[in-house]
């Protein structure tokens, strides 16, 4: 299991680093499990969010070869909470992975 | 004109701000702050020059739409409706019409080519007929592209090589529904990277001598260890086959004006015989504008070769298969670019194309004959080197010099001398072709510019000079001469004509001020060496009443009422 949560980490870090080159320096978001995505503390506006959704979807895509799709109801329903944090993304990320597997 | 960072108006059907972001945030000089217009309103952005986007002079425009954005006809056409040719062309030159007078306002204007989205359009033999979708783009484009020809600051990117390198991230169709962006960053990383070696061409800046090394760099093998019979180039063979194709990379590029020179680690006589001798050698000797083989240090060898070309390191790039000599020549040369080549040379000639540094928007007759310029160079060298004095070599070389007020037909290479001029400029201004044609329409302001030919061939068009008057008294605005023709008494015939101009519209001085530069020292030099001028500071103070003489060795021509654009 930490494995995979490793793995959807490390490729949800490489599309914050390429939503990061979009980001003015002193905008950018860390690099670490804990930084801030949206809301109060974060660093995206709504465009940046929908270009990290994009970059989200294509690198778990490309990296771990799984398709996943953030923009469906279970994820906008909660948008907030998901896009709060890289760790609440990561954690969701793994959750709607959990439920490909059993459906 | 050159500056470190340009404002830029984006004018798009589309959401820009991707595109923006990335114009802000890529390191690559020059730096380009963009102010987006309002979005999707294109027609009254380009034709309201009220707007307030318009209001500080922006340096440049991107305005990149897409074809069923503002041609409504073809819109109508992708969803499967019957739309007649000509009204949907009569639609484009609406756009292309407000294109171009928004164009009078703006030195640079960059309209990426039209493109669709593969998910408006089925695939399929019906696209390709008359009246599909992609003959009809392809129609679109190209009379779009006619705008080239009516004004020079337009210039039209090409859309669809960025998609081919962006490759299946060109388009996303989340982003379009989402965020009205319609292309990847890929698309607008690889848009910022077409523009900013755009702006660089225009200003002057792309690089102009690209020094090669021989052995494995333009064929394969030693030639001093395996003879030119047996170095690998041409043939039936991959590596050879590259290897030519390389070459005749290299020879495209000379012929859109680029100087080549050699640099090689090698016997001259060796080196030389296998060019001149293998039958599959693309570039011969005459392609080259100079070179250095022998065994001395490159870097050694290269700064002698540059100088004797009379250029800057800003201007070269350099291209070697040893990574420990382009390690030598970045270290030594910050300013040289030294590309990496890969180890294969199958990759070199798509290395080569690739190289976004040699982009010109037009070619000169000058930049054509360069290479035969520098080759008359060489010859005149050799008459200095037998004639005694300098006097002496000046008069054998029967200089002409042709004076003619800046026009149309030479506006095009005036602009780049004036732009890429760096050691005889007085003042080292910087304008785009369409503020230079504006500046002497004020009638006090004249501007020249100056050819200069010799028995060994036509330097082309090669100095510029211009003036300013009020009253009686006369400034001299700009003194700027190629490096290519420097020291042949050719500065002291533009004084001289300068003083006769003013004369003619009765000044009775005529002041010069010299601006320093990093680089403009001998402009000092040269004013200092004038003796009937009086010097206060770096003003430089002539009486028009009295004459400087034209230099014995100089046959000068004042063309007179050339037809203004």
């Amino acid at each position: 299991m930490n494995t995979h949560m490793d793995e959807i980490l490390e490729a949800i870090l490489k599309a914050v680093d390429d939503v990061n080159l979009q980001l003015p320096m002193n905008g950018r978001i860390e690099r670490s499990k804990a930084a801030k995505l949206s809301g109060d503390d974060g660093k995206l506006d709504s465009l940046g969010l929908i270009n990290l959704i994009v970059a989200v979807e294509r690198s778990v895509e490309s990296h771990l070869g799984w398709n996943v799709v953030l923009t469906g109801d279970s994820t906008m329903s909660q948008a907030e909470s998901v896009f709060a944090s890289v760790n609440s993304l990561v954690e969701h990320v793994e959750k709607l992975l959990k439920e490909k597997e059993v459906g | 004109m050159v500056r470190e960072r340009y404002s830029a108006v984006l004018v798009s059907d589309f959401n820009l701000s991707n595109f923006a972001a990335v114009l802000i945030n890529d390191p690559e000089s020059p730096g380009i702050s963009p102010v987006e217009a309002p979005f999707g309103q294109v027609l009254p952005v380009l034709l309201d020059s009220s707007l307030q986007c318009w209001k500080h002079s922006p340096d440049l425009a991107i305005v990149w739409t897409q074809p069923h954005g503002v041609v409504k006809g073809f819109g109508g056409l992708l969803q499967g409706e019957s739309v007649a040719l000509d009204d949907i062309m009569s639609e484009v030159d609406t756009y292309a019409e407000a294109l171009f007078k928004m164009s009078q306002k703006v030195p640079m204007v960059f309209v990426p080519t039209w493109i669709t989205p593969n998910s408006l359009v089925p695939e399929g033999l019906l696209e390709m007929r008359s009246t599909g979708a992609h003959t009809v783009l392809t129609q679109m484009n190209l009379r779009l592209s006619d705008l080239q020809n009516r004004t020079p600051s337009i210039h039209l990117l090409n859309t669809e090589k960025w998609l081919r390198t962006a490759g299946k991230y060109a388009f996303n169709p989340k982003l379009w529904y989402m965020a009205k962006v319609p292309f990847g960053n890929e698309v607008f990383r690889e848009a910022v990277a077409d523009i900013k070696s755009a702006i660089s061409g225009i200003i002057g800046n792309a690089r102009k001598l690209i020094i090669v090394d021989l052995d494995n760099t333009v064929w394969g093998g030693i030639v001093g260890d395996l003879g030119w019979e047996r170095i690998t180039l041409g043939g039936h063979d991959p590596h050879g086959e590259a290897f030519a194709d390389f070459q005749k990379g290299l020879k495209l590029l000379n012929r859109r004006g680029v100087l080549l020179g050699i640099v090689s680690k090698n016997e001259e006589e060796i080196a030389l015989e296998a060019i001149n001798r293998h039958p599959e050698m693309v570039l011969r000797l005459d392609d080259f504008a100079g070179w250095r083989i022998n065994w001395k240090d490159k870097a050694q060898n290269l700064a002698d070769l540059v100088e004797e070309l009379n250029l800057g390191m800003q201007s070269v790039v350099f291209l070697d298969d040893s990574p420990v000599e382009r390690a030598r020549i970045r270290e030594t040369f910050p300013d040289v670019l030294v590309p990496e080549l890969s180890d294969d040379p199958m990759l070199y000639r798509s290395k080569l194309m690739g190289l976004r540094c040699f982009n010109l928007p037009a070619i000169s007759g000058e930049d054509l004959r360069r290479t035969k310029m520098y080759q008359a160079e060489r010859q005149r060298t050799g008459l200095r080197d037998q004639i005694g004095s300098v006097d002496e070599w000046l008069k054998s070389l029967l200089i002409e010099v042709r004076v003619e007020e800046l026009n149309c037909v030479n506006v095009g290479r005036a602009v780049q001398l004036f732009n890429k001029t760096n050691q005889m400029n007085l003042s080292t201004r910087r304008l785009a072709e369409k503020e230079l044609m504006d500046w002497p329409q004020d009638g006090n302001r004249r501007l020249w510019t100056l050819r200069v030919s010799d028995k060994f061939g036509d330097s082309g068009l090669t100095g510029i000079m211009s003036m300013e008057w009020n009253g009686d008294e006369g400034r001299i605005v700009d003194l700027v001469l190629s490096c290519r023709v420097m020291g042949r008494k050719v500065e002291e015939t533009m004084v001289h004509v300068l003083l006769q101009q003013a004369r003619l519209v009765g000044l009775r001085t005529l002041q010069a001020e010299y601006l320093p530069t990093a680089k403009n020292t001998p402009c000092l030099r040269f004013l200092d060496s004038m003796e009937d001028a009086c010097r206060n500071g770096n003003l430089f103070i002539w009486d028009v009443t009295k004459d400087v003489p034209l230099p014995e060795c100089i046959a000068c021509t004042v063309v007179e009422g050339f037809p203004q654009a």
